[in-house]
Formats: C-alpha cells, sequence, structure tokens
C-alpha cells in the first residue's frame, strides 16, 4: 500500500493509451496458452497449501504472475481491463479484513485469537485443517490483490516514462 | 551436512559475492537470478520445500519484474 | 552440527553490506540489500536443520519419522515475504526521487527538498 501512495502522485495523467502492441506470434501464442496454466497451478498451490509445499502466499503471487504473463503475452490494456483496480483494492481489503475475521470469531467464542474453532478433521484430506484453510485463502487473495497492486503502479510508471519519451 | 549442502553453500556464497560486484544494474538483475536459483536449491537441499518454493516464486516473478521496471524507468530518462 | 552455514551466512552479510556501502546505485544498492537479508534465511535454515531428518511434511510419513523444524521454515518464509516487500518499497522510492532529483547516486543527491 505504501509503494501505491508512493507512485501514485507522479501519475495523474494517466487515460491516454498505452504503448503496448506485441508483433511476436510466438511470444503471444505461447504466452497466451501459459495463462489458465499458470492461473491453474496459483489456485493449486493455494488449496493445498497445508498438505503439501505451498500455501496461500506463493499462491497468491503466481495468480498475480497469471496476469502479468496477459500483459507480457497480449495487450496492456487486456491487463488493465482483467483487473479494475477498485475491485483489486476491495479484495485486498478483504484478504486482510478476512484474517482478522476467522482470528476475531473465536476471540468471540472465548477462545484465544486464531484458535482453530472448526477442529481438526481427517489427517491428510482437505478439510483436514478445521479454519486453517479459511486463513489460507484470505492470505492468498490478499497477496494476489496485493501483487497485482504493486505490479499495477509499477507498470503504470513505466508506462508513464514511455510516454514522456516520445 | 550432505556433500550437495557443503557444494551449495559455497556456491551461494561466490554468487552472493558476484552479485555484489556486478555494477550494471540490469546485469545484476540476471546474476540475482541465478543467485535465486542457487538458494532455492539450497533450500530444497535443507529439506525446507515451503520455502524454496515461496524463493522460487518471488525470484522468478516478483523480483525481476519490479527489478528491470525500475531499470528501465531510470534508463529511460538518463544518460541513454 | 557444522559451521560452515554460519561462516557462509556472515560472508554474504559482509558482502552485502560492503555492496550497500560502496554502492553508486540506488537500485544496486537495494539488491546488494537482499544478499544482505538471504544470510538470514541461511542460518535461520541451518539452525532448523538435523542430519538425516525428511522435510516436514507429516501426511504419509509415521509419527516417529526424524523431521526438520518448521518454525525455523515459517520464519524464513516471513523473511522472504518481508524481502519482497522492502525491494518494491525501496525502488519505488528509487523511482520517485529519480523523477525529482533525476539522478539514482546516492552521493550526487545533496540536499533533500520536500
Amino acid at each position: 500500500m505504501g509503494v501505491a501512495l508512493l507512485l501514485r502522485d507522479t501519475r495523474d495523467r494517466k487515460s491516454e493509451r498505452p504503448y503496448d502492441r506485441v508483433d511476436n506470434d510466438a511470444v503471444q501464442l505461447l504466452g497466451i496458452l501459459m495463462v489458465p496454466v499458470t492461473v491453474l497451478l496459483g489456485l493449486w498451490l493455494a488449496a493445498y497449501g497445508y498438505i503439501t509445499p505451498g500455501g496461500g502466499f506463493q499462491g497468491g503471487v503466481v495468480l498475480a504472475a497469471g496476469l502479468v504473463l496477459l500483459w507480457a503475452a497480449g495487450r496492456y490494456r487486456a491487463y488493465r481491463a482483467a483487473s479494475p483496480m477498485e475491485l483489486v483494492e476491495l479484495a485486498e481489503g478483504v484478504g486482510a479484513g478476512g484474517y482478522v475475521v476467522v482470528g476475531l470469531a473465536a476471540l468471540v467464542s472465548g477462545a484465544p485469537f486464531l484458535h482453530n474453532l472448526l477442529g481438526p478433521g481427517d489427517f491428510g484430506t482437505l478439510l483436514s485443517g478445521g479454519s486453517i484453510p479459511l486463513l489460507n485463502w484470505a492470505a492468498a487473495i490478499e497477496v494476489a490483490a496485493a501483487n497485482v497492486l504493486l505490479f499495477h503502479e509499477f507498470f503504470e510508471e513505466y508506462v508513464l516514462s514511455l510516454r514522456s519519451r516520445r | 551436512m550432505i556433500p550437495l549442502q557443503v557444494v551449495l553453500l559455497v556456491l551461494m556464497g561466490i554468487v552472493g559475492t558476484t552479485v555484489v560486484l556486478a555494477r550494471d544494474p540490469l546485469r545484476q538483475a540476471i546474476v540475482n537470478s541465478v543467485y535465486g536459483l542457487v538458494a532455492v536449491l539450497l533450500f530444497v537441499v535443507f529439506q525446507a520445500p515451503d520455502v524454496a518454493l515461496s524463493e522460487l516464486v518471488v525470484g522468478t516473478v516478483a523480483m525481476p519484474l519490479v527489478l528491470l521496471v525500475a531499470i528501465l524507468k531510470v534508463r529511460r530518462k538518463g544518460g541513454r | 552440527m557444522s559451521y560452515l552455514p554460519f561462516a557462509i551466512a556472515g560472508w554474504l552479510f559482509f558482502v552485502g553490506l560492503y555492496g550497500v556501502v560502496t554502492s553508486r546505485n540506488y537500485i544496486h544498492l537495494t539488491v546488494c540489500l537482499t544478499v544482505m537479508q538471504s544470510s538470514t534465511y541461511v542460518v535461520l535454515l541451518a539452525i532448523g536443520y538435523r542430519n538425516g531428518a525428511t522435510a516436514p511434511i507429516f501426511a504419509g510419513i509415521s509419527r516417529s519419522t526424524k523431521t526438520v523444524d518448521p518454525v525455523v521454515q515459517a520464519l524464513t518464509l516471513t523473511d522472504i515475504v518481508v524481502s519482497v516487500v522492502v525491494v518494491a518499497l525501496l525502488l519505488s522510492l528509487t523511482m520517485d526521487m529519480f523523477t525529482r532529483a533525476k539522478t539514482v547516486d546516492p552521493d550526487e543527491v545533496r540536499e533533500l527538498s520536500g
């Protein structure tokens, strides 16, 4: 969020169209093919984060990388359309808030903060973690949104410098 | 301490030194990704797959993107 | 327990510090700072490592199997996340400074102006 605040004041006039064409067919095809794979990998990492290696953070970053691929292979405008900033900022808030809500729910019911209310399930299955999956998904949403926001701010900065050079 | 760990630790020291000694930021970004790869291998050998995954994700996605944008921006309006 | 990881961590720390001190470019400085920070990963993982232990994934192994310490691994993970945030923040500060002062050399930035 600090990055967003820092970089925001330098680009008041950002509504012009950025230069965003990719002319290489191979890059375009491979990139477009990789987008669903990357997004799926991110979802998988986040979903199984507490059983296999992985987790909310890794899944979130890979999800954000899927969106970035969309820009690298396709058009910056497609990337912008796929990540409306109001929604991303909302998702970031929901992710961070969700984590706190899960923690507070335990507090309200008389247990310590972040106490596992739902209890353990069957060992090694997707539902084995109690409230840990909820925390995991909250973290994944938060990290993905924060990363998209971060990359967005940096790309805007880059696009702005491209334009001022031309 | 198995031999692979020793090799990777020494390699980490060497590549880390190279990262610092690479004075041009663009070259440094490339060497830095090699450094990230060595770190990933080291974490795997140290039986930390979780850490290895996050270093992998960070080293391939977050760091290069942010670094390259900063380097390009500084170069555009700078000397060249 | 071998002393090699700690020696390497110390080496990385001081090499990174050398880079930070002698850097003539804020982007270079930021990457040197991550090298410095990566020494802490080595220390943390070396503390948690035990000879002949497997990764701390408990599905499908017996209760008596030796595993490495998962707590320091969680710490290392947090460390990596923090390092990304630090890099992003420092680079955005660098870019902001470049638009204002037209330089990324720490020595050329003579004065702070708001």
